[in-house]
Order: C-alpha cells, then structure tokens, then sequence
C-alpha cells in the first residue's frame, strides 16, 4: 500500500452526499426551533436534574422519624446524602454547561472531555458509597436482631454489587487514563 | 442574527463542508457509534458554535476541529438496546464500479479505512489531515500541537500503517 499515492488521490473520491442533504434540512430546522439539544446539554441536564432530586431527600428525612421511628441519627445520614449529591451534581452540571470545548484545539477538547469523564465516574462512586451507607443504615433499623437470615441476604447482596460496580467503575477508569496517556504522549512528544 | 438567517448561513456552511464532515464521521464510526449518530452530533455543535466562531481560525480549521472532537468525545449513551447501523464505503463514495480499477481502487480505500480504524483516537485525527492534504502547520493548529510533532507523529503513523498492511 503505497500511502503518498493514496493520499494523491484522497481528493478525488466522489462522496454520495446527496443522501445527506435530507438529513442535514431536517436537523437544521429542529435546531432553528430548539428542538434539538447536544449530548453535552443533555448531560448537564441529566445532573441538574440529580441534584433537585438529591435536595428532595432531606425534605423527606424528617418522615424517617416520624412515620418509621427510626433513629434520628439514620434521618441525619439520609438528608446529608441528599445534599452532599446535590451539591456535587449542580456543581457537575454547571461545569459541563459552561465547557465550550468543541471548536477548541483536539488535544485541549479531549483533556477537558477525559477530566468530564473522569469526575461523572468519582461522581458515580461517591453516590454510591452514600447509598450503601444509607441503605446498611436503613437495614439496621428495620431488620429484627434475630433474623439472621435477612441480615445475610443484605451481605450477600452487598458482596456481589460492591465487586460488580468496582470493575465497572475501573473500567472506565481504565478508558479515561488510557485516553490521558495518549495525550500526555501527544503533549512530551516535541522534536 | 435571525433564526432564519442562522438556519440559510447554517444550511452554506454544511453544503460547502459536507464531504469533510462525512469523512471525519465515517472513520470514526464504529458498532458503538453509529455514522448518522456522529453526522448528526456534529452538525448541532456546528449549529451551537456559530454564534461563538467569531473568525479567529479559518472556517476550516473550526470545521475539521468540532467534528474531530465531536467523534472522539462522542459515546453511547442509549445503552445495548438503541441498534446502531455501520455504513458500508460504498453507501458514500461514488463508485464508478465499471472499470477494474475503479474497484481496485475502492478495495485499496476500504483497506486504508479498515487500518485507520484500528488507530487511536488522536492518530486518526492526524492521518486524516494529512490524507486530506492540510499543510503540517495547519495540522498542529487543528490539534494544538506543534508542527514538527506533527511531523514527527505522521511519520511514526505511515510507518505503523505500512506495517500492519503489510501484516
């Protein structure tokens, strides 16, 4: 494959593009009437979304006591959650919403989409962890000290989703820092 | 700027562009992004840019650049269920497939495409500059690299391409 005589004629291929056209008028009038939204804005508003559900906890918290008469100290844990989510993922949000980096240079526009991935996923493992404590908690209260085998389907359960949502919480892990290597190569590799 | 005038400036600057748009989103398309996703995702943040391209780049490095980040930041978001459809090069290269080596030819593109999809993210950017004929320094402003990296990179990616054909 000789990639110079390629590349001469790189040029000349004709593409069918007439079977884009239709598509092209059709997204731009959805867009001239805001219909239409980027990933990104969807994302965003994925978590501003979160967050208003994170501040309904601690409305609900106070039912925790008084219609459950659980312990106060569970109703804390359960609104602190709610706030402490809510204020990470407006705060997510508001980054994502403000990032412009689509017309920046590639490599600074895959930095900033990489460090986006790389927060939604710590994002991800702090609402986890929240939840576990809350719902272990939760499991505390309600269950009879002498149902053992309730206290161990919690375990188990526990068991097998803690595992499963580490590796998946590495793998993406694992994407981001591969697409950083990359960068980072791209960045140290001047002659 | 009316949304009407935007929508007639929107619909000039694609027509024009649309052969680059098309190349970008079909090298990177893959089983999970699908071309009419990618082709889609690049033309409303061409539409959201617009406003904010104010000239400081030409009109294509801005182009080369939304697109290029677009595929490679784009990812699935619609889970396993949302079927993705890959397009073949010959839905969008005109084949005149009655002379042999017009087919030749295809069957050398759809080879390249092939091999340029099993590069990283960065270095399909580059490669398709480059096949595009852009000038190194004009690479470098797209990636916001240096040019002699530029060089250097493109270098390394024909070695690595001339390799795996010959694999």
């Amino acid at each position: 494959m000789d990639l110079d005589e390629l590349r001469n004629k790189w040029q000349n291929i004709n593409l069918r593009v007439d079977r884009l056209d239709n598509d092209t008028r059709r997204i731009a009038s959805e867009l001239a009437s805001g219909r239409v939204r980027t990933a990104q804005t969807k994302l965003a508003n994925f978590h501003y979304r979160t967050a208003l559900v994170g501040l309904c906890l601690p409305v609900l918290a106070p039912m925790i006591v008084t219609v459950m008469h659980f312990a106060l100290w569970v109703a804390v844990i359960y609104a602190a959650m709610g706030i402490i989510l809510a204020i990470l993922n407006f705060l997510f949000a508001r980054k994502i919403a403000r990032s412009d980096y689509m017309s920046m240079p590639v490599v600074s526009a895959l930095t900033q989409a990489v460090d986006i991935r790389k927060r939604q996923k710590q994002l991800q493992a702090v609402g986890i962890t929240l939840g576990i404590i809350v719902i272990f908690s939760l499991f505390t209260q309600a269950l009879d000290p002498s149902s053992k085998i309730i206290l161990l389907g919690m375990l188990v359960g526990l068991g097998v989703g803690i595992p499963i949502g580490l590796i998946k919480y590495r793998r993406a892990i694992a994407l981001a820092r591969q697409l950083q290597d990359e960068l980072k190569s791209s960045l140290t590799n001047d002659v | 700027m009316t949304s009407v005038e935007k929508e007639k400036e929107f619909l000039a600057i694609t027509d024009r562009y649309r052969e680059v748009v098309a190349k970008v989103c079909y090298l990177y398309s893959s089983a999970t992004a699908s071309f009419d996703d990618l082709y889609q995702e690049v033309l409303i943040n061409l539409w959201q840019g617009m406003e904010s391209f104010r000239g400081e780049a030409k009109m294509s490095t801005w182009i080369y650049r939304t697109a290029i980040n677009t595929c490679i930041t784009w990812h699935r978001r619609n889970g396993r269920h949302g079927g993705s459809t890959t397009i073949k090069l010959e839905d969008i290269v005109f084949d005149p497939a009655d002379t042999a080596s017009s087919a030749a030819m295809l069957e050398e593109y759809r080879e390249l495409y092939r091999l340029i999809s099993l590069l990283s993210p960065l270095d399909k950017a580059l490669i398709t500059l480059w096949l595009d004929e852009k000038p190194y320094d004009e690479i470098a402003r797209i990636m916001g690299i240096s040019a002699s990296n530029v060089a250097v990179r493109i270098h390394r990616i024909k070695d690595k391409l001339s390799r795996m054909a010959a694999s």
